[in-house]
């Protein structure tokens, strides 16, 4: 089945890449009617090749499956390691189907991703904000951001007992925290989009006669999307992280509370399910915003990464085909 | 694009001042100097209106600095300097630039691309009747068709085009061109050229093209600048006689082309004064 897929998608790729060189050739020979109109159809066909869902490439599945073998094999086979520090896989699927079962587990999911959506929307939106007008001028760049710099540098840590000192013990803080948190990649990685604005492309703004603000709106903010959204994502990775630090602090719900709680009461399995459900929930969200920036960026003409055999994808092959 | 034909045809030149200039570009004793060293040095020239000329000389002698001078992206120049009469404060929609390279914005279509050279608020005003002068362009340039694709799908001389019809869109008066066609294959390059002939045939708009290839300024041009080496000026003028459609197998071209390359020879060779 993964095989088939694998192959079926080359096919593809090799599909695209020999058109192109026809509609070349075609261009040199032809009346271009022809060649246009198949333009017109790749660049539909793309789009809507992008929402089909894909399994995954066999080489994405050997280093998981590895681990998992290696836990089998040294605990329900093995016995290397006691149950009481690390139970079998077996164990830790029983105890997240009771978790499950009696609609605790469903209760965490749900305090934990509300919280991270809350924090890292207004991490970003701010970071956005600010992310512009330091951009755009050097003065506001020499005003705010060496404070920016020092501040990005205290640890997630020891902004808690501030924050609950200033906003009580409720969700504020650990919002406010996770916010601080999303903040800062969107942050750089947004005004460093900004500032590498291809100068040639501002010249034809120029050209045309855009002002200042159509000049930001039509050519430098497109032009720094793919930066906004690195920036994003490596944002939501913190907000992931920045969350357990603010849920193992006065939580009563969440599965940062859920991990603290499986220590306090000796109950490994349930901290590995927390953990689990953790890195699941990091790695489907990024997946969505993955999703969000190929069909966002969908324009771009990068790299993309070597294939397996060691080949750069055909030219014009949809961005992230390889990841 | 009509309005522009008859304006000039006419020789009742729209939107500009009293005093009806002949002149679509004037310079007179333009300097410019980059970082202490000068590049243009009491530069003078004039270029008729709906002339097609061409700027040639030795590489690096501020052929391309005088181009952006008189698109208004570079500045800081001494002398006078004025296009239909009216000397150039910074860039404006009344001078055309087309680049080396296509610089398509790569996240827009093509049908967007040209849609950025329209009057501001045009698309949004009357958006059907953007698209249709968009379509117009896309035939113009023989790229119908190609309306939903994106930059990244384009040949190199597909996307030349487009920026050819967005440069168009905007209805200069006076089109610049910088060695647009000098990164194309050949074959590409000839059809590049003839399609800006026949649009400057068709809209008459003022041309000066920057190029380095004596054929290409053989084929194209009404006359030929052709600028000393730095600090620029405008050595020689050579007029094109040949006429059109031009055939370079035309032994008037080729007698042309020898006083061109003569020309070209003492421009480039410093101790010869003129």
């Amino acid at each position: 089945m993964i095989a088939r897929a694998w192959i079926a998608r080359d096919d593809r790729d090799v599909g695209e890449a020999d058109r192109a060189i026809v509609a070349d050739a075609r261009e040199a020979l032809v009346p271009d009617a022809l060649v246009h109109r198949e333009h017109g159809e790749r660049a539909g066909g793309r789009t809507g090749r992008a929402r089909r869902w894909r399994p995954p490439p066999w080489p994405a599945l050997i280093v998981p499956l590895g681990l998992l073998a290696a836990w089998l094999a040294t605990t329900s086979i093995g016995h290397v390691f006691p149950p009481h520090q690390l139970p079998s896989p077996g164990q830790v699927a029983s105890t997240a189907r009771v978790l499950l079962a009696d609609g605790e587990l469903v209760r965490h999911v749900a305090a934990s991703l509300g919280r991270v959506l809350a924090g890292f929307a207004c991490g970003a939106a701010a970071a956005i904000a600010v992310a512009i007008c330091v951009g755009l001028s050097r003065l506001t760049e020499q005003l705010i951001d060496p404070t920016l710099q020092v501040l990005r540098n205290v640890p997630s840590l020891a902004w808690v007992p501030f924050l609950l000192l200033w906003l009580g013990i409720d969700e504020a803080p650990k919002i406010t925290l996770i916010a601080i948190g999303a903040f800062f990649p969107v942050y750089l990685n947004l005004v460093a989009g900004i500032r590498q604005t291809d100068r040639k492309l501002i010249e034809v703004g120029y050209v045309f006669g855009l002002g200042r603000a159509a000049l930001v709106r039509r050519i430098i903010l497109p032009s720094a999307r793919p930066y906004l959204w690195t920036g994003l994502r490596v944002a939501l990775g913190q907000a992931w992280l920045f969350l357990v630090a603010a849920e193992l602090i006065a939580s009563t719900r969440g599965l940062g509370y859920l991990l603290i709680d499986g220590q306090n009461t000796a109950r490994p399995d349930v901290m590995l399910v927390s953990i689990l459900v953790l890195a699941l929930l990091g790695k489907l969200s990024d997946g969505v915003l993955r999703r969000l920036e190929r069909r966002a960026l969908h324009w771009t003409d990068g790299f993309g990464g070597l294939a397996a055999d060691g080949r750069s994808p055909a030219p014009g092959a949809a961005p992230g085909a390889a990841r | 694009m009509t309005a522009a034909v008859t304006g000039t045809s006419t020789g009742a030149p729209t939107g500009t001042s009293a005093g009806a200039p002949t002149a679509a570009i004037t310079a007179r004793g333009v300097a410019k100097q980059v970082q202490g060293h000068a590049i243009l040095r009491d530069l003078s020239l004039e270029i008729r209106r709906s002339e097609l000329a061409c700027l040639i000389g030795p590489s690096g002698c501020g052929k391309s600095t005088l181009l952006r001078l008189i698109s208004g992206l570079e500045r800081d120049h001494t002398g006078e300097l004025d296009v239909a009469g009216q000397p150039i404060t910074g860039p404006s929609r009344r001078v055309g630039f087309m680049f080396q390279e296509p610089r398509l914005l790569p996240w827009l279509t093509v049908r967007d691309n040209i849609a950025l050279g329209l009057p501001p608020a045009a698309p949004r005003r009357a958006p059907a009747d953007a698209d249709a002068r968009i379509d117009a362009l896309l035939a113009q340039v023989q790229l119908s068709g190609t309306a939903g694709a994106l930059p990244r799908q384009l040949s190199g001389g597909m996307a030349q085009r487009v920026a050819l019809a967005r440069a168009l869109a905007a209805e200069p008066e006076v089109l610049l061109l910088d060695e647009p066609f000098s990164a194309v294959d050949a074959i590409t390059r000839g059809r590049l050229q003839q399609l800006v002939l026949e649009i400057w045939h068709r809209t008459q708009i003022t041309m000066l093209l920057v190029t380095h290839d004596l054929d290409e300024a053989l084929v194209m041009s009404d006359r030929v600048l052709v600028l000393s080496d730095r600090p620029a000026r405008v050595a020689t003028i050579v007029e094109i006689t040949a006429a059109r459609p031009r055939d370079r197998r035309d032994p008037v071209l080729a007698a042309e082309r020898a006083r061109l390359a003569e020309a070209l020879e003492r421009a480039a060779d410093p101790p010869e004064p003129s």
